[in-house]
């Protein structure tokens, strides 16, 4: 049955993408816990290997949480300005995983003080300067598609609140899980749940008049 | 169960169908779910949009770095300075600051309750000067008031070292105001037989002295030595209970001072891993 089969295929895919992080993250872990290290002891250029090797995972991961384009690159510079003040407190485990919680913060950050300034621009993915670059095999009706379907999506995103979108672009994008998410945001699971749920639905609604875009 | 309405299925649980893409039922749930889906359309085209959604969101495309966010010297020399100065305001800095305050709060302390001491003592003087100035007036209203009875009183047997004993009890108490206290009555040359008993100073054995307290007694406006008796026996009681309080406060300032002191000097207690152990 097409339910099954989607539901098991969800699952499926969710957990081999998971297992692929996982085993990243552990082949990564001892260079990064020696980079910990010597960055402790003092050289700034092992800490900046540290950045090398993950600043493209937090600048897409701001980029999803933070709508406004201008504000990204300075959420991910303050996340690694607050690693480095802070790298006296990493106690083990996955850097990428602390880094990627200093960076969700930093971006919830920037989304608390923009609410405080309502008057300010507001541009929301509007920004049709950057396209992704044409791929080689992809017919170019496809790439439009994918391309209109990204606006669609990324504005429909951006309309959500923050709360929602974050949770749900750690969920579905970062693959945390529930708990995870918890301890990130410092709020109950079943908060988290709860907006991941309604944000859904909301995103769902939302891209109603585009629904063919994601049907092709 | 709170159910989002939708315009195709009204009454169809939206929240559960994206719970269960979520993976957040449990067994009972998942089967009503399931059921659900497969005898309505739109849940089942529910649940396909939120897959095909989830999968969008997970592909939309990242433009490219803007720049690379490797630290400079510079902004690790601001950090490291940031951080050095808030670990001093919330380490030793801290301790420090709070033994400073807590030492300055007890040498304050101690000071103004010297100082007060000193104010105070010099304050109950003067309060005792003026009562007694009051009380030497006293007979003086009582004189002009009654010039019958101070003639009555100056014609009569002088009484050696008597000078408390007022030429009449009954003309010199009217010369209180309502308002003047019983010490400034028992303060006063004029008093009956019940009267306060005279001062050392004013039972002077001194003839002559004497002599000039007569004359206080009555009416006489050089009444030096009656008024300097008066005042020292105020003084003396007022400063019985004042010493102890202040030194009581003397003290505990003197004790804030030393532990404020204490907490500042001491040396840091050795712990694991300080922050202070990198640079």
């Amino acid at each position: 049955m097409f339910v099954d089969e989607r539901v098991a295929d969800g699952q499926v895919v969710t957990r081999a993408r998971t297992e692929d992080q996982a085993r990243a993250d552990e082949l990564g872990q001892g260079i990064d816990a020696a980079l910990v290290e010597e960055a402790l002891g003092g050289r700034l250029e092992a800490f900046n290997q540290l950045v090398v090797r993950h600043q493209d995972h937090l600048f897409a991961l701001v980029y999803r949480l933070v709508p406004d384009r201008d504000q990204v690159a300075d959420a991910v510079q303050e996340a690694f300005f607050n690693a480095y003040r802070n790298l006296a407190s990493f106690r083990g485990g996955s850097v990428k995983s602390w880094l990627g919680r200093i960076a969700v913060n930093a971006a919830m950050d920037m989304q608390r003080a923009r609410r405080r300034r309502p008057s300010q621009p507001y541009p929301e993915f509007e920004d049709d300067s950057w396209q992704p670059p044409a791929e080689k095999d992809v017919e170019p009706e496809s790439m439009a598609l994918a391309t209109e379907r990204s606006k669609a999506l990324a504005r429909a995103l951006g309309d959500l609140p923050a709360e929602q979108r974050n949770c749900i672009v750690l969920f579905d994008v970062e693959g945390y899980d529930y708990a995870e998410i918890a301890a990130i945001m410092h709020i109950e699971v079943g908060t988290v749940k709860s907006r991941i749920h309604r944000g859904r639905l909301s995103l769902r609604r939302a891209l109603t008049p585009n629904r063919e875009l994601f049907r092709g | 169960m709170d159910r989002t309405a939708s315009t195709a299925h009204t009454g169809h649980d939206e929240l559960l169908i994206a719970r269960l893409f979520g993976g957040d039922v449990d067994e009972t749930e998942r089967n009503e779910a399931l059921d659900l889906m497969a005898d309505c359309p739109e849940c089942a085209a529910l649940f396909a949009d939120l897959g095909a959604i989830a999968d969008a969101s997970a592909a939309v495309p990242i433009p490219p770095r803007p720049r690379d966010f490797t630290l400079t010297a510079a902004d690790a020399a601001r950090l490291r300075r940031k951080r050095h100065v808030w670990s001093q305001i919330f380490g030793a800095g801290l301790r420090r600051s709070l033994g400073s305050s807590l030492a300055a709060v007890g040498l304050a302390g101690a000071l103004l309750t010297g100082v007060a001491s000193f104010v105070g003592g010099a304050a109950t003087t003067s309060m005792s000067v003026l009562v007694a100035d009051k009380g030497a007036q006293a007979p003086v209203a009582a004189a002009a008031a009654t010039p019958a009875s101070a003639a009555t009183a100056a014609g009569g047997e002088p009484r050696p070292g008597a000078i408390g004993a007022a030429p009449s009890g009954a003309t010199a108490a009217p010369a209180l105001g309502p308002g003047e206290s019983p010490a400034l009555a028992a303060g006063t040359p004029a008093g009956g037989p019940d009267a306060v008993p005279p001062t050392e100073s004013t039972a002077n054995p001194n003839p002559e002295l004497n002599g000039a307290s007569q004359e206080i007694a009555l009416g006489g406006e050089n009444g030096t030595n009656g008024t300097s008796g008066t005042t020292s026996a105020t003084t003396e009681g007022a400063t019985q209970s004042g010493p102890d309080a202040r030194l009581l406060w003397l003290i505990g300032f003197g004790a804030l001072f030393a532990i404020g002191l204490a907490i500042a000097l001491l040396p840091r207690l050795p712990r694991g891993r300080g922050r202070g152990t990198r640079t």
